[in-house]
């Protein structure tokens, strides 16, 4: 996202073309306009959810609502927190629903032909180091420690106190120490 | 150890035909959105000139003519609107000239009470050999009285003169083909 955001901080006007042109109908636009963003979408997605099925399903939305929300941002620093709230919430949105669906969809997969884009799951370490937090604390740790943002940014878009913030990166980072000191102790 | 997991982070890479494939889906569900958005519209169009339609095909209302309540009640129509005759300077329906700086009088129910001046006097005058004439001519067709279809041979006209506020009663005869008479309170 830094790269993208250092491109609409100083290029204000041209995602706002960007995004004019997308409107009216032209594809090319369109992949403009969401290729500034897609790459952290899809990577903060991905560690949200963990799964690249859902994280692909995420990031469609975020689009979109990128794509329908992007015209009333007023100011283009502003856009970077925007679209990792939109983010965020979307991935905590989508995961409250599978917890309802997830039987029904887990039938349906392995009923289905296996897609060669999706057979390589997300298996590193980190992955399943982050999987030991809780969604709040992995979303903390993901925007803090691997966006490197602000406290005070991190607790906006979150929608709570900087200090709630802090309390989730402690006991994120306790939680991973413990985890790749017993990763070590394996190896 | 954040070094480690930023390095892990960092190293992560999505295949191209990922982004393009979630791009892509998204792209359509956009396009499949503004096609949903395009069926409301239309529906509510479509709805709106069909009524439109329909009510354009309609008969218009039939309006009663001016003759036809009072023919059909046998009670003469009271109407306050003066009548176009009367506007456009017709001289069987002119009212009579009142002297500067009178103002119109109330209508009286009884047209046997005399008339405190000379115009007034004209005009009662008047409105009693109209009356009487009226007599006369439902005494020489009593049956005139009685036919209630008499709609379409005759044309009762009652009003009131905006200025002076006399009413006048006129009754056209279409088969004698002169006006019978007329009568002003």
């Amino acid at each position: 996202m830094k790269g993208a955001s250092v491109a609409l901080d100083q290029g204000g006007e041209s995602w706002l073309s960007l995004l004019q042109r997308a409107q009216q109908g032209e594809r090319r636009a369109f992949d403009d306009l969401i290729g500034l963003y897609e790459e952290q979408v899809l990577k903060t997605a991905l560690y949200l959810t963990r799964n690249l099925h859902d994280a692909q399903d995420v990031a469609q939305e975020v689009y979109i609502k990128i794509f329908c929300g992007l015209n009333g941002i007023k100011d283009a620093r502003k856009v970077r927190s925007w679209v990792h709230r939109i983010t965020v919430n979307t991935a905590r949105d989508h995961l409250r629903r599978r917890r309802f669906w997830s039987p029904l969809k887990g039938i349906f997969r392995a009923a289905s032909a296996p897609d060669p884009v999706h057979g390589a799951q997300l298996r590193n370490r980190l992955s399943a180091a982050l999987a030991r937090l809780s969604f709040n604390e992995r979303a903390c740790f993901i925007l803090s420690e691997l966006h490197e943002m602000q406290t005070r940014e991190v607790a906006s878009i979150l929608g709570c106190r900087a200090v709630t913030v802090r309390g989730y990166l402690h006991s994120a980072r306790r939680k991973l120490r413990s985890h790749l000191e017993s990763f070590r102790g394996e190896k | 150890m954040k070094r480690f997991l930023k390095k892990e982070w960092e190293n992560t890479e999505i295949a191209p035909q990922v982004l393009w494939q979630t791009r892509n889906l998204a792209w359509q569900r956009l396009q499949r959105r503004r096609r949903y958005r395009f069926w409301p519209v239309a529906a509510a169009v479509a709805s709106l000139s069909a009524l439109l339609l329909v009510w354009l095909s309609l008969p218009p209302s039939p309006v009663a003519p001016f003759n036809q309540s009072a023919a059909v009640t046998g009670r003469p129509v009271q109407s306050d609107d003066p009548p176009a005759a009367t506007q456009a300077g017709d001289p069987l329906v002119s009212p009579v000239p009142l002297p500067q700086g009178r103002q119109p009088q109330p209508v009286r129910t009884t047209i046997e009470e005399p008339a405190a001046n000379s115009a007034e006097s004209i005009s009662q005058a008047a409105s009693n050999a109209a009356v009487a004439q009226l007599n006369e001519a439902i005494a020489g067709n009593p049956a005139a009285l009685n036919s209630r279809p008499v709609g379409q041979d005759r044309i009762v006209m009652n009003f009131r003169l905006p200025r002076s506020g006399v009413r006048m009663i006129w009754i056209s005869q279409k088969t004698s083909d002169s006006t019978t008479g007329g009568t002003g309170s």
